[in-house]
């Protein structure tokens, strides 16, 4: 902060979201917005740093080289359960939330761009795997990962594609085979970028492809905030990274999860990924009251 | 005169509870903190560090000013009546004492790292070494052409990480 290493630490809570202090100057932070709320700083706001919240799976394939936080053994029995989410959503909100179709602790997808903020039900997203949406005057994309729990958002319609490229997620090869002669999908495909299953689950025969390929049923908006195969859910979904990709209509080329051609006209070509942020819809709306919601019905 | 010494310091030792208590009370979960109240508990631990210690210093030297015993009590000359008097002075010293000496001292501590400790030997190690699961989720940040993740259950307890990443000092928070 202008030349200043501060230095942060927990110091309370405002409307169920915390504020820290830095020892340097003992001015107050609100953790979600970065902006100092009181004390010398007052008015400052730190530099936000592009982050997302991914499974510790997909991430090690995206990044191998990338590192970790290192556990502390004195504080491991201190570290968050399983279930913790599930426990904290039992909490009644507090903070004023006006009438509307989300319930306060419902999970959202929070994207803001060019002075415009949407709130996409994680539910939806999960049971759509692929949403086109636009925000701010741009055409943009959130789609699920070949985790089944990891969510990102693109621009699309940049690099040189049209203004409202259209995607559609690629089907895996069990899947449109399963779809092709109304059987189940025996065996995963050769090349499969299957990780190992968290501990305790229990592999199926099949069941790495077929079921992150299988669509869950729609989910309603206010369904409770669990996410396919988050800790703690009461029937974790087997850890798997499916084959994924999603083709642009215009050019039928093939893009990852990286949001990066892998073959076609665009090959070599990335989407800019736009920051978002998963978080309850009360603390979304709190500090973007404005942010409108996306549903199912005002899909584009 | 001791009269005097025993309201100022009930007094103080009121004050004091007030400046280290309400932002106790204010900055708690589970409860919305108006705009007003929220600017007072902040200014409040602001002050508390230091308002705290004069008081308490006050409040000492009247306690020992109203516990220190009289001739007249020593000889045993006092009636029955000012002798509880005096024991109920004693209690109110000591009880004030105490007061201004608890709330001196949760001005000056950082009481919610009680709670959550901080992170003070803040590590990273290669992907190798990581013991979590894969379906752990992890808050990812990819700066200064370094990539480091931060596993949720770690972040969850800790809530704030400093951390340096890509040659910057960042801090991570969840």
């Amino acid at each position: 902060m202008a030349g200043r290493r501060l230095h942060f630490y927990l110091a309370g809570i405002n409307d169920e979201n915390f504020i820290m202090r830095d020892r340097e100057t003992g001015s107050w932070w609100q953790q979600v917005s970065g902006r100092a709320i009181a004390g010398p700083l007052r008015g400052a706001r730190l530099r936000l740093l592009s982050s997302e919240e991914i499974s510790f799976g997909l991430w090690r394939r995206e990044y191998p080289w990338g590192t970790v936080l290192a556990p502390l053994a004195a504080d491991r029995k201190h570290y968050v359960r399983a279930g913790w989410v599930q426990r904290y959503h039992k909490y009644p909100v507090v903070v004023p939330l006006p009438q509307g179709p989300l319930k306060g602790r419902t999970l959202v997808v929070g994207v803001t761009l060019a002075g415009q903020s949407v709130a996409y039900p994680y539910a939806q997203v999960a049971s759509e795997g692929l949403i086109l949406d636009r925000l701010g005057g741009k055409p943009i994309l959130i789609a699920l990962g070949p985790d089944r729990r990891s969510v990102r958002v693109f621009v699309r319609g940049e690099q040189g594609l049209p203004p409202e490229a259209s995607f559609f997620k690629e089907l895996a090869p069990a899947t449109r085979a399963a779809t092709a002669s109304a059987k189940p999908a025996a065996k995963p495909a050769s090349g499969t970028a299957a990780l190992p299953s968290r501990p305790g689950a229990t592999p199926r025969a099949g069941a790495t492809v077929a079921s992150a390929a299988a669509l869950p049923p729609p989910a309603k908006p206010n369904a409770p905030p669990a996410r396919p195969g988050k800790p703690g859910a009461k029937t974790p979904r087997p850890f798997t990274l499916a084959p994924w990709n999603m083709i642009d209509a215009a050019t039928g080329s093939r893009w990852n999860f990286r949001g990066c051609a892998v073959d076609g006209k665009e090959k070599g070509r990335c989407l800019p990924i736009l920051p978002s942020l998963t978080e309850d819809w009360f603390n979304w709306h709190r500090y973007r009251p404005q942010s409108r919601i996306w549903s199912i019905g005002l899909r584009r | 005169m001791r009269r005097a010494s025993l309201w100022l310091l009930i007094l103080l030792a009121l004050a004091e509870a007030f400046i280290a208590g309400y932002p106790v009370w204010v900055l708690r979960p589970f409860i919305s903190q108006p705009p007003r109240s929220l600017a007072l508990a902040m200014a409040l631990r602001n002050i508390g560090a230091w308002a705290t210690l004069p008081g308490l210093a006050v409040i000492a030297v009247c306690a020992v000013a109203l516990l220190r015993p009289r001739r007249r009590d020593a000889d045993g000359g006092a009636s029955i009546s000012r002798r509880r008097r005096r024991r109920a002075t004693a209690i109110a010293a000591t009880a004030g004492l105490l007061l201004g000496g608890l709330a001196a001292w949760i001005a000056n501590v950082d009481y919610f790292q009680w709670l959550f400790h901080p992170d003070h030997d803040v590590r990273a190690v290669a992907i190798a070494q990581a013991q979590w699961p894969a379906g752990a989720m992890v808050l990812d940040v990819n700066f200064g052409g370094q990539a480091r993740a931060y596993p949720i259950r770690e972040l969850g307890y800790y809530h704030v990480v400093n951390d340096r990443l890509g040659g910057e000092p960042i801090v991570a928070t969840y």
